[in-house]
């Protein structure tokens, strides 16, 4: 064949197919192909989908709800004295002789009364739910209220519903207004019974022995806790560098290959046990995998027998450690969370059991990112150097909640974590 | 369309809104179609590789420099795309009969004209392995030494599939010739790429009679 008719058959094609054929129309479900395509990589996968950002709002929850707990009571003298004027009605269940002394007193319990209330609450419970929802509305109740314990109430349907029953029992007594019932509530305030007097005769009361107000034990406890508390607690910020070999397998670590991670770890302590930490690592991840581990977005004509990665990997954790030990100068925590993998480069190699003329590499970049698709398992281990700074070592295990990179594996990484600490606020040790 | 409706359909399949996506695969469908038909087997081949390579698009188009043409842009894409499939498809090239293409003289290849649906379906008989070396050689014109970096190969083999895509293509063009040059304008073809490859192999070599 000459040049002249490689060259003349090269432009009859050229020529040819420069310009497509009108014919090549649109065609509607070729696009309906392509929604799906861009679908499945949008759509979420079911539950593998939402665990992970569950996850993040347990986690974000666990950390708020441990700072509500934990968060030091802070009370102001304005509040102690507003507690006073309106004693919330916290009754207790005292014996006959508390009744008696009250009662000496000018307080309005009467023993033989209050135990005819209770008497009377099997008729109480036959009143209606209705009937119930208006008498703790009739201001007529309000003084029992405080007098009978809510608890006892509830569990046994109290007299006290029936407003037919308070009167028959209580108005015989002084009337309890409102007013009354706060100088009573602060009359028993002032003639505190000792908490251990009342569990002691609680112990030996029995469901139908008489009900009265409790003091306002609060009062006196929150005092004590205020004092106690001071300043309360106040957070420990810590930045740690972290370095570690880092062993990856797909599914399992039968295959492991062995990579390097480097990271740097901000954490925030609390309350003295629980800890939120975040943070950046580099990672080296290589993976030896089965090609059936392996996804692709279309069919190799020869599959390979195995698949060697190595994807580098920006890893942002976010964690919440708990410290089960800390005397001396060691310490030792267990931690949980998730990561986001950025997923920085993806280069896989393609291995054939018998030469063919396939694809051999192929590399990835910056194209997938994992946001809290990785669950972080952790246990650190702790030793003071001094008060600013200490060693840690952290074995830790990563398992995937999602199909990780381009090859959509299930790539788990564990390893031991070593790490240098730097406590930033450490001038205040706990 | 106009270059400011291309960019802002651009702008909206950067934020990923489906209905600039769509509308801006309709824009571009009968050029990035008519890339991938010249690599691919049949249509329904072609429009898979397609898809991969708007998804590519689509998934990319962030990182398109607005300063380039946009449409070389997306044709390096659907070229790329076909590669990528050439790749995961290869099949080794089987050697045909070729010897008797050598024996045609170079007067029998007259100027022939042959329309775009007769020269795609032409090209789509050919071996993969051939087909995607004729196409990156003859049409998009890229050298050996480029071609063999593109697809894994030599650049030996890349002129070997060439000399053989073009001695397959010469014994096509002749065979179909008779009957198309006894019979031309008298009948409407059908459009030939919708065909699939067996229906090409009755109406090219049907020894004369036209169905």
């Amino acid at each position: 064949m000459s040049g002249e008719e490689k060259n003349r058959l090269d432009e009859l094609f050229k020529r040819g197919l420069e310009n497509p054929s009108p014919d090549l129309k649109y065609h509607e479900p070729d696009w309906d192909d392509m929604e799906q395509l861009l679908d499945a990589h949008k759509k979420p996968r079911g539950v593998i989908y939402w665990l992970p950002r569950l996850g993040a709002v347990a986690a974000v929850l666990l950390a708020f709800l441990g700072w509500w707990f934990f968060k030091p009571a802070v009370v102001t003298q304005q509040q102690l004295v507003t507690v006073k004027q309106h004693p919330a009605p916290i009754p207790a269940i005292v014996n006959t002789d508390t009744i008696e002394k009250s009662a000496s007193d000018g307080v309005i319990v009467n023993p033989q009364q209050v135990k005819g209330v209770i008497k009377k609450e099997t008729v109480a419970s036959r009143y209606t739910s209705n009937t119930r929802k208006r008498a703790y509305k009739t201001p007529v109740f309000y003084p029992l209220k405080s007098s009978v314990n809510p608890v006892e109430q509830s569990e046994k349907s109290a007299a006290a519903t029936a407003p037919t029953v308070i009167a028959s029992n209580v108005t015989a007594q002084k009337q309890a207004s409102p007013a009354d019932s706060s100088n009573n509530a602060a009359y028993i305030a002032k003639n505190t019974i000792p908490a251990k007097d009342i569990e002691g005769l609680a112990q030996g009361l029995d469901h139908d022995q008489a009900i009265i107000p409790a003091p306002e034990e609060p009062v006196v406890a929150r005092g004590k806790k205020t004092g106690i508390k001071g300043s309360g607690y106040k957070p420990q910020f810590g930045l740690t560098v972290l370095a570690s070999p880092d062993i990856n397998g797909v599914g399992s670590f039968r295959q492991s290959q062995v990579g390097v991670n480097i990271g740097l770890v901000f954490s925030v302590s609390i309350t003295p046990k629980l800890s939120v930490s975040t943070g950046a690592s580099y990672s080296r991840k290589p993976y030896e995998t089965d090609f059936s581990n392996y996804h692709t977005n279309y069919k190799f004509y020869t599959d390979p027998s195995n698949v060697y990665a190595d994807c580098r990997v920006l890893d942002i954790p976010v964690n919440i450690d708990y410290q089960l030990y800390n005397k001396n100068r060691n310490s030792f925590s267990v931690g949980s969370g998730l990561s986001s993998y950025i997923m920085l480069k993806e280069h896989y190699k393609y291995n054939y059991a018998a030469p063919v003329a396939g694809p051999t590499a192929y590399t990835v970049v910056n194209r997938n990112q994992h946001i809290l698709g990785v669950l972080n398992l952790n246990a650190t281990y702790q030793r003071a150097l001094n008060s600013r700074f200490s060693l840690a070592a952290e074995p830790y295990v990563k398992i995937p909640l999602t199909n990780i990179g381009s090859s959509q594996v299930r790539l788990r990484s564990a390893g031991v974590a070593v790490g240098f600490k730097w406590n930033i606020n450490q001038s205040i040790t706990p | 369309m106009t270059e400011n409706d291309l960019h802002q359909l651009i702008s909206g399949c950067v934020k990923q809104d489906r209905k600039c996506q769509k509308l801006l695969y309709k824009a571009f469908y009968g050029f990035a179609m008519g890339i991938c038909l010249r690599y691919a087997g049949n249509r329904d081949e072609a429009a898979e590789v397609m898809n991969q390579g708007f998804f590519k698009v689509f998934t990319n188009i962030a990182r398109y420099d607005s300063d380039r043409p946009f449409k070389a842009w997306l044709g390096r894409i659907m070229m790329n795309a076909s590669i990528d499939h050439y790749r995961a498809n290869l099949k080794m090239a089987y050697t045909d009969d070729l010897e008797k293409a050598e024996n045609i003289s170079d007067g029998e290849l007259a100027d022939r004209k042959l329309n775009y649906d007769e020269l795609i379906a032409l090209v789509q008989q050919l071996p993969q392995a051939y087909r995607t070396v004729f196409n990156l050689f003859a049409i998009e014109g890229y050298g050996h030494d480029e071609i063999g970096e593109m697809l894994g190969i030599s650049a030996g083999t890349s002129k070997s599939n060439l000399h053989k895509a073009r001695q397959k293509l010469k014994l096509m063009i002749l065979k179909a010739e008779r009957p198309y040059t006894e019979g031309r304008g008298s009948v409407n073809y059908s459009s030939v790429v919708a065909i699939n490859s067996t229906d090409m192999n009755g109406l090219f070599f049907n020894n004369g009679i036209r169905l």
